[in-house]
C-alpha cells in the first residue's frame, strides 16, 4: 500500500462512515413517518367510531 | 432547525475549501509524504469525538441530578455520534499507522484511549437497546457514561507508562508542524464543527419526536381502554 | 454504615459459602481458563511472566463477573432487594457490603488460581514478590469496587453476565495494565528482567492502581444510589 492508496482508503472510510450514519438517520426518519401515519389512521378510526 | 440546515450548508462548502487547503496549500511532509495528509481529517475526528463524549458526560450528570429526560436524550445522541467519530478515528489512525510504521496497531496512548472509549460507548449503546423502563435506562446509561469518561485519564497515563517499558520504536505524530499545516488543521477542525453540530441537532430532534410519539401512542391506548 | 455493610457482607458470604454450588462455578471457570490456555504451550515450554500474569488476571476478572452477578442475584427472589433498601442506613452500605464479600471471595479464588498458574503455565516465584502482592491487593480493590457498582446495574436483566463483562472490561484496562506489570515482576527472576528495574516505575504503577481505586470507590459511593433503587426492570 503506497501513500496515495493509504490516503484514498482513509478518505473512503471517512465518507463511508458518515454516509452510513446518514443512511441510518434516514431509515429512522422513515420508520417514524410510518408510525406517525398509523397513529393518525388509528385516531381517525376512533373519531369515526 | 433552519439555522442547522444553513450550518450544514456552510459545512459542506468549508469541506470543499478544505480539499484545496489539504492538497494544495499545506506542504507535503518530508518523511511521511502524502500519507501524512490523513492527519487533517484524523485530528478533527478525534477532537470532535472527545468533545462529543464530554457533552455526553456533562448531560449524564445533569440528568442524574435534575431527572429531566432532555438531558438523557442529549447524552444518548452525543454518545452515538461520538461512537461513530471514534470508529472513524481508529480506522484512519490504523491506516496511517500501517503506512507510516508498518503496523496496523500500536500501544500509542492516544490510540489506546480512543479504543477503550470505543468499547465503553459500544457497551453503552448496547445497554440503550435493552428492554427496561425509560427512567431506569436513563439512570443506568448516565452511570456508564460518567464512569467511562472518568476512566479516560487513567487509560491515557497507564498506556503511556506501559509504552515506556517497551521502548517507543515509532516517532511521535505531533511534532514540528509548519504554519500552513497548522492553518489547515484548524480550518478542518472548524469545518467538522459545521458538520457535527447539525448532525447532533437533527438526531436530537428525531429522538425527541420519537419519544413524543411514544407518549402519544400510550395515551391513545390508555384512552381507548 | 460500616456496621450495616459488615452485616450484609456476612449474610452474603454465609449464603454463598454454605450453598452447594456457591463459589465453585466461578472457581471452575477461572481454572478452566488457565488450563485451556496451557494447551498453547509445547511440552516443557515456559510461558513468559507477562503472559502468565495476563492469564491469571483474565481468569480473576471472569471469576469476579460471576461472583458479583451471584451476589446481586441473592436478593432477586421475592423482592428481597426492597427489604435491603428499607434498611435504616445509607444505600451505599449495600455497595460496601457486596464489595467486602466480593473481595473475600475473589481472594479465595486467587489463592487457588496462583498454584494453578505455577503448575499449568510453568511459573516460579520471582524477585519482586512484595511489590507483586501489593499490586494484587490494590487491583483486587479496584476490580471489586467496579464490580460491586456495575453488578447493581445488571440486576434483573437478561444476558446480565455478558452485559456486565462488556461494560466492566474496558473500564478495567488501566488497572489490569498495572496488575499485569506488577505481578509479572513477582514471577520473573533477576535473569529474566532485561535491565535493572526502576523502583520509581514500580511506585508509579502502584500509584496508578491507587488512583484508580480512589476514583472508582468515590464514584461508586456517589453513583450507587442511582442504580440501586426501587425500580423493577
Amino acid at each position: 500500500m503506497n501513500a496515495i492508496q493509504a490516503l484514498t482508503y482513509a478518505n473512503i472510510a471517512i465518507w463511508l462512515g458518515i454516509g452510513a450514519y446518514c443512511f441510518f438517520l434516514a431509515k429512522k426518519q422513515s420508520e417514524m413517518d410510518r408510525r406517525l401515519n398509523s397513529l393518525i389512521l388509528q385516531s381517525k378510526t376512533e373519531n369515526d367510531a | 432547525m433552519k439555522k442547522y440546515a444553513y450550518m450544514a450548508l456552510i459545512g459542506v462548502l468549508c469541506l470543499a475549501f478544505s480539499q484545496f487547503l489539504i492538497y494544495d496549500y499545506a506542504p507535503t511532509e518530508r518523511t511521511m509524504g502524502y500519507a501524512q495528509k490523513i492527519f487533517y481529517y484524523h485530528l478533527p475526528l478525534a477532537w470532535w469525538c472527545f468533545v462529543s463524549f464530554f457533552i455526553s458526560f456533562v448531560s449524564a450528570i445533569l440528568y442524574l441530578f435534575k431527572k429531566n429526560m432532555c438531558y438523557d436524550r442529549l447524552s444518548a445522541v452525543s454518545a452515538e455520534i461520538g461512537f461513530l467519530l471514534a470508529t472513524l478515528t481508529l480506522v484512519t489512525g490504523s491506516i496511517w499507522g500501517r503506512q507510516s510504521w508498518g503496523v496496523w496497531w500500536t500501544w500509542d496512548p492516544r490510540l489506546t484511549t480512543t479504543l477503550v472509549l470505543w468499547f465503553i460507548y459500544a457497551a453503552y449503546l448496547v445497554v440503550r437497546t435493552m428492554a427496561m423502563p425509560n427512567e431506569k435506562r436513563a439512570a443506568v446509561s448516565a452511570v456508564i457514561t460518567i464512569i467511562g469518561f472518568l476512566d479516560v485519564p487513567l487509560v491515557f497515563f497507564s498506556a503511556r507508562l506501559w509504552r515506556s517499558i517497551h521502548p517507543a520504536v515509532f516517532a511521535s505524530k505531533g511534532g514540528g508542524l509548519e504554519a500552513e499545516m497548522v492553518h489547515t488543521v484548524i480550518f478542518c477542525v472548524l469545518t467538522f464543527a459545521f458538520i457535527y453540530i447539525p448532525l447532533l441537532a437533527f438526531r436530537l430532534k428525531q429522538v425527541q419526536q420519537l419519544q413524543s410519539m411514544e407518549t402519544l401512542r400510550t395515551r391513545m391506548l390508555y384512552e381507548e381502554n | 454504615m460500616l456496621k450495616t455493610a459488615l452485616l450484609i457482607a456476612q449474610k452474603d458470604l454465609r449464603l454463598i459459602l454454605t450453598r452447594s454450588a456457591g463459589l465453585s462455578q466461578a472457581l471452575l471457570l477461572g481454572l478452566l481458563l488457565v488450563f485451556l490456555f496451557s494447551l498453547s504451550l509445547q511440552t516443557g515450554e515456559k510461558l513468559s511472566p507477562q503472559a502468565a500474569s495476563t492469564m491469571f488476571w483474565l481468569s480473576s476478572v471472569f471469576c469476579q463477573v460471576l461472583i458479583f452477578q451471584m451476589l446481586y442475584a441473592l436478593e432477586e427472589q421475592n423482592s428481597a432487594r426492597v427489604g435491603l433498601q428499607l434498611l435504616p442506613s445509607q444505600v451505599q452500605a449495600v455497595w460496601l457490603g457486596k464489595f467486602l464479600a466480593g473481595m473475600l471471595l475473589l481472594l479465595i479464588a486467587q489463592v487457588i488460581f496462583i498454584p494453578a498458574m505455577f503448575v499449568f503455565l510453568n511459573q516460579s516465584l520471582g524477585f519482586y514478590l512484595f511489590h507483586a502482592c501489593v499490586g494484587i491487593l490494590l487491583t483486587d480493590i479496584g476490580i471489586c469496587a467496579c464490580g460491586s457498582l456495575l453488578g447493581a446495574l445488571c440486576v434483573g436483566q437478561s444476558g446480565k453476565e455478558s452485559i456486565l463483562s462488556i461494560i466492566l472490561f474496558p473500564l478495567l484496562v488501566p488497572l489490569l495494565l498495572a496488575a499485569i506489570r506488577l505481578s509479572s515482576l513477582g514471577l520473573a527472576d533477576l535473569s529474566e528482567i532485561p535491565s535493572v528495574v526502576d523502583h520509581a516505575e514500580i511506585l508509579r504503577w502502584h500509584g496508578l492502581a491507587l488512583a484508580f481505586d480512589a476514583l472508582f470507590c468515590s464514584a461508586a459511593l456517589v453513583l450507587f444510589p442511582f442504580l440501586y433503587n426501587g425500580d423493577d426492570s
